[in-house]
């Protein structure tokens, strides 16, 4: 086929999918009017094709070669026969003779997964951000002046922020015992705790709002620029 | 306080039910919507709520006591029927009184108290949680109202148009605020960062968002591949989400474009989807070229691509380049990786997820975090690439001006509706 046809079929393949896309989108947005058929369809169609999407680029990209290599050079590949071995027995699970075996790689997946994650959580969070927690208050550690002076106090406040906000979560009655003036400071600092996480959750929601925002924009500018557009080159 | 018609304890105001025995306090005080079943005080006209017209009071005892000038005798039923004769009449004394064993000794009657302020407390909150009412809707009926009921409709529609507005805003200004656009010092930073890697480096790019949230992370991914590509630097695509190789494939091929002599292979190529979440992303710091031996647009061995030579594992990169929409993506990259190499990581995040990300790069694991829409206005780029996009500043400005209105709107409209 001519370099030219091709490339006119190519504008008419870009064409029809900005017309898909324009459709959709306006099905997305028809759920401004309520929930509807459309809107319904639009959401049905996407959750099966990120769906089929998946489940295709895991048969391409993880399985068959895999497979491919094991059948190809068994010699070299062979441990992939046993990760093969144990996703098969995965399988035995629907046969009720057979279902305790699928226990074997579901143990081996919740091990791993829960130890990389438990060390992964105390290694790459927890220690970090507590030993981040320390912080100097002086401000001669921050070179000084003015803006050592108003590092040390963001240093400080970060420091009683994360106190207040470990306050919140001692729940007992300050009102008994011996140590009742402690609790009562406790709660006291626990009730600022509180204010400070209902600022981050703010901040939070804040940035979602943000998000959801610059995709309607986005969304608004395909529909003015390229499928208004389409209109235009569709001499309409 | 209100006092129990069963057993006469005096009960707080706020409680329905005696704290005491039990018996239900409401129906003589409050009287129940029937629209919305809100209830409401005994001398209101229509429902504190929604406004809807009450039924009047039912008649008190007093009003239904018969009219006339004749008093009842207390034996007197008020229909006026006469009474039958007792059977038990005359059998008094016909068996010998029964021993009443006495339920409370001497010593239990001498440690008997009444219960101090604390006990009464501790009995009001226990009885409050044991005979609270568990659905979900009588809980919705009584609690805090739904959104649709706190925003009329009128109102919601307006806010829906206005937000409309905002994110047209700049056909109708003409990014009239672009000339105060300046970049933030993490912005900064970045760019910095970027402009350090020497020509000939290599970069891991992790797509680890969805086609969802390309409209925001798009142009800001954009900026950045595009001033590394321009800097000669080559870039390695990965997505740890299967919907991130799509992204890598759009993304990186029209950065592609604005770069002349950027080619497939040679400076940029797209490795493809790593499984296995924490698995997978770990045996990527030991031995990345087992688990991806090829490139997912040719299927091309490594040997054969000149943009992975000298590399095997991530440790072998000059930077991570994390693009997520999750935040818990971003952790596990953080978690397993960060912590296993050398190479440091810099973030470009939706504006959802970073403050979630803010304190892993005041601890300093991220090397650098940019994120939202917002970022690929300030990242520092000559000649930047064209995009028919709306983000600007002025549309920023309009929805602050929105979120404050919304914020007086939710607040003033229900305290209105509740003083009338």
């Amino acid at each position: 086929m001519p370099l030219a046809e091709w490339g006119a079929l190519s504008d008419i393949g870009n064409l029809i999918g900005i017309w898909i896309a324009g459709l959709l989108t306006l099905a997305v947005l028809s759920y401004v009017l309520g929930d509807n058929p459309i809107y319904r369809l639009a959401q049905h169609l996407f959750v099966g094709v990120a769906a089929g999407y998946a489940a295709a680029l895991a048969w391409n990209h993880v399985l068959s070669p895999r497979l491919t290599r094991l059948v190809q050079d068994p010699a070299e590949a062979w441990p992939v026969a046993l990760f093969v071995l144990l996703g098969l027995l995965l399988l035995a699970r629907g046969l009720r003779p057979l279902a305790a075996l699928a226990g074997i790689p579901l143990g081996v997946l919740v091990g791993t997964g829960a130890a990389l994650a438990l060390g992964g959580i105390l290694t790459g969070t927890l220690v970090p951000q507590l030993a981040a927690s320390f912080v100097s208050l002086a401000p001669a550690a921050y070179g000084g002046g003015v803006m050592g002076w108003a590092t040390a106090l963001d240093a400080a406040f970060l420091l009683f922020c994360l106190l207040a906000v470990l306050a919140a979560f001692q729940y007992h009655r300050a009102d008994h015992g011996p140590l009742r003036l402690w609790h009562r400071g406790v709660q006291a600092l626990g009730r600022f705790g509180r204010l400070v996480m209902m600022v981050a959750f703010g901040a939070i929601l804040a940035g979602a709002a943000l998000t959801f925002f610059a995709i309607l924009q986005s969304r608004l500018a395909f529909l003015v620029y390229d499928w208004l557009g389409s209109f235009v080159e569709l001499g309409l | 306080m209100i006092a129990c018609k069963e057993c006469g304890h005096e009960n707080p105001e706020a409680l329905r039910q005696c704290e005491f025995c039990g018996a239900s306090l409401t129906p003589d005080r409050y009287r129940e919507c029937p629209a919305c079943g809100a209830l409401n005080e005994p001398d209101r006209a229509a429902c504190a709520r929604c406004q809807t017209p009450l039924p009047p009071p039912p008649p008190t005892d007093a009003a239904s006591e018969p009219a006339g000038d004749q008093p009842r005798t207390p034996d007197e039923p008020p229909d006026g029927t006469p009474i039958e004769e007792d059977p038990l009449t005359g059998l008094e004394g016909l068996l010998p009184p029964a021993d009443v064993p006495d339920p409370m000794s001497a010593q239990d009657r001498a440690a008997f108290h009444l219960p101090s302020d604390d006990e009464r407390e501790d009995a009001t909150l226990l009885h409050r949680i044991a005979t609270e009412r568990a659905p979900l809707s009588p809980m919705r009926r009584e609690g805090a109202s739904t959104t649709r009921e706190r925003m009329p409709g009128g109102i919601r529609r307006l806010l829906y148009l206005l937000v409309l507005l905002a994110a047209l805003m700049p056909l109708i200004t003409g990014r009239q605020s672009q000339p105060w656009e300046s970049p933030r010092p993490q912005t900064l930073q970045l760019a910095q960062a970027m402009a350090d890697i020497a020509a000939g480096g290599q970069v891991l790019v992790a797509f680890d968002y969805t086609p969802g949230y390309g409209g925001e992370l798009d142009p800001l991914a954009e900026r950045v591949l595009v001033d590394l590509a321009r800097r000669d630097v080559a870039l390695v695509a990965i997505s740890t989400r299967p919907e991130g190789v799509g992204v890598a494939w759009q993304v990186l091929g029209r950065a592609a474009t604005f770069v002349p002599d950027y080619q497939y292979g040679t400076n940029y190529i797209i490795l493809g989807y790593l499984p296995g979440a924490e698995r997978g992303l770990r045996m990527a710091t030991q031995d990345l070229a087992t688990i991806l031996p090829h490139d997912d647009v040719r299927q091309m061995s490594w040997e054969e691509l000149p943009a992975m030579q000298g590399i095997r594992t991530v440790d072998d990169f000059d930077a991570i380049l994390l693009l997520t929409d999750d935040g818990n993506s971003a952790r596990r990259w953080l978690e397993q990786v960060d912590t296993q190499v050398d190479t440091p990581t810099y973030a470009l995040a939706t504006a959802r997820i970073e403050p979630l990300l803010i304190p892993y790069r005041q601890s300093g694991q991220l090397a650098a975090l940019v994120g939202g829409a917002y970022g690929a206005l300030e990242y520092p780029l000559e000649e930047p690439p064209q995009r028919n996009d709306l983000h600007s500043t002025d549309s920023h400005l309009a929805l602050w001006g929105i979120f404050v209105l919304a914020a007086i709107l939710a607040n003033v409209v229900p305290w209105r509706m509740h003083r009338n």
